[in-house]
């Protein structure tokens, strides 16, 4: 199996320009883009994903191209596109990789409905998933980053899926979104955590991205049980404390903050009422991520 | 005064119960809610006879405060409507 990193600079220079097939958990991109910053960012984020030969399926096709015209002499822009199509407006060249990753997710979350499609998380240990949704600032992505950093099992880092036949969370493996403080709490958990290159004022700040684990890239096709719902939540100072929330407030929860819940209709609910019943519910706040990650691998047990 | 209710028309709810926490979700209008306890035991009763025909019109008949309030409640969801 070819992967990304296996290519040189060179060759992943020319397949990209032209369109490179890319497999994600269960999609296959076909990316293009001529910018350096995309193809150096792909080669150090998603080195271990494999390649596949520019053919066949795809289910979607993607690219990430600089915006024409005068203005690019000045402040050069870059756009997202699906399918030859502009959905967004451009962004600062600066922000092309961010552009592709933030692109990526919003084509699964619009288009993916054979999945119940959570705004959360997704981690497996022992073969038991745990699923985070977080409101913004809850520290999600940095808490499911060190998770992953300390041998957790990334499913997902923003669109935790659900899948309609067994209920199974789906693994995607794709980068975590770093943003802000995160970036640098991050750095400082591990060393070793390889991060993309930073790009600064976006609409979320500044924003970077943690290379998956290469445990979790090679079982990206292997399902996990969903055992728990757990609403993080990082407080300065909070001492660790993990308590059961309402299964039908956790519903609640999981149903508003889904990207399709509405659009499946009565098999939205009943997926989210099975995911529902197979986990324990809980709230976890924390100021630690040491104290969080015994919390978690109490969970794991 | 006694009133009679049945399951609307096209509610066809669909009920997750767990202890006394229930949720709910109706066909028609696609919205899901959270219901009080005492509601909820009342939609899955009045359902179930519905479904079941336990009762010849799979209606209740409901006399005290306390549970009128509550269907007055499932009422203004759209789930129930008087015979």
């Amino acid at each position: 199996m070819l992967t990304l990193g296996a290519l040189d600079a060179d060759t992943l220079r020319r397949q990209l320009a032209r369109g490179l097939t890319l497999s994600a958990g269960p999609f296959r991109f076909r990316v293009q883009s001529s910018m350096p910053c995309v193809g150096s960012g792909l080669a150090r984020l998603y080195t271990a994903f494999p390649v596949e030969p520019d053919a066949g399926f795809r289910d979607f096709h993607v690219a990430v191209h600089r915006v024409a015209g005068p203005r690019r002499w000045l402040r050069p822009q870059v756009n997202f596109h699906l399918d030859g199509h502009a959905p967004f407006r451009p962004l600062p060249a600066a922000q092309a990789f961010a552009m592709l990753e933030w692109g990526m997710n919003w084509c699964i979350a619009g288009q993916a409905h054979h999945y119940l499609l959570l705004h959360a998380a997704a981690l497996e240990r022992h073969g038991r998933a745990v699923i985070l949704p977080g409101d913004p600032g809850a520290g999600k992505s940095t808490l499911t980053a060190a998770l992953m950093l300390s041998g957790w099992r990334l499913l997902s880092d923003e669109l935790a899926m659900i899948d309609r036949d067994d209920g199974l969370a789906v693994a995607l493996a794709r980068p975590v979104s770093l943003k802000n403080q995160s970036i640098e709490i991050i750095r400082s958990f591990d060393r070793g955590a390889v991060i993309g290159e930073i790009a600064r004022d976006t609409h979320k700040g500044t924003v970077s991205h943690l290379r998956p684990s290469a445990d979790s890239v090679a079982r990206m096709h292997e399902k996990a049980r969903p055992a728990h719902i757990v609403f993080p939540r990082w407080k300065a100072g909070a001492e660790p404390s993990l308590r059961p929330r309402a299964k039908a407030d956790a519903f609640m929860h999981t149903a508003s903050h889904a990207f399709n819940y509405s659009l499946l209709g009565r098999l939205g609910f009943d997926l989210n009422a099975a995911l529902t019943d197979a986990c324990d519910c809980w709230d976890f706040e924390y100021s630690k991520l040491d104290d969080a990650l015994r919390t978690f691998a109490e969970l794991a047990t | 005064m006694m009133i009679s209710w049945r399951v609307a028309p096209g509610a066809d709810p669909s009920l997750r119960a767990w202890g006394d926490e229930y949720v709910v979700h109706h066909a028609l209008s696609n919205d899901t809610h959270r219901l009080s306890a005492l509601a909820g035991q009342l939609l899955l009763k009045l359902a179930c006879s519905a479904d079941a025909g336990v009762c010849d019109d799979g209606a209740l008949t409901i006399a005290d405060h306390e549970t009128h309030a509550a269907f007055e409640a499932l009422l203004e969801l759209g789930f129930v409507t008087q015979c």
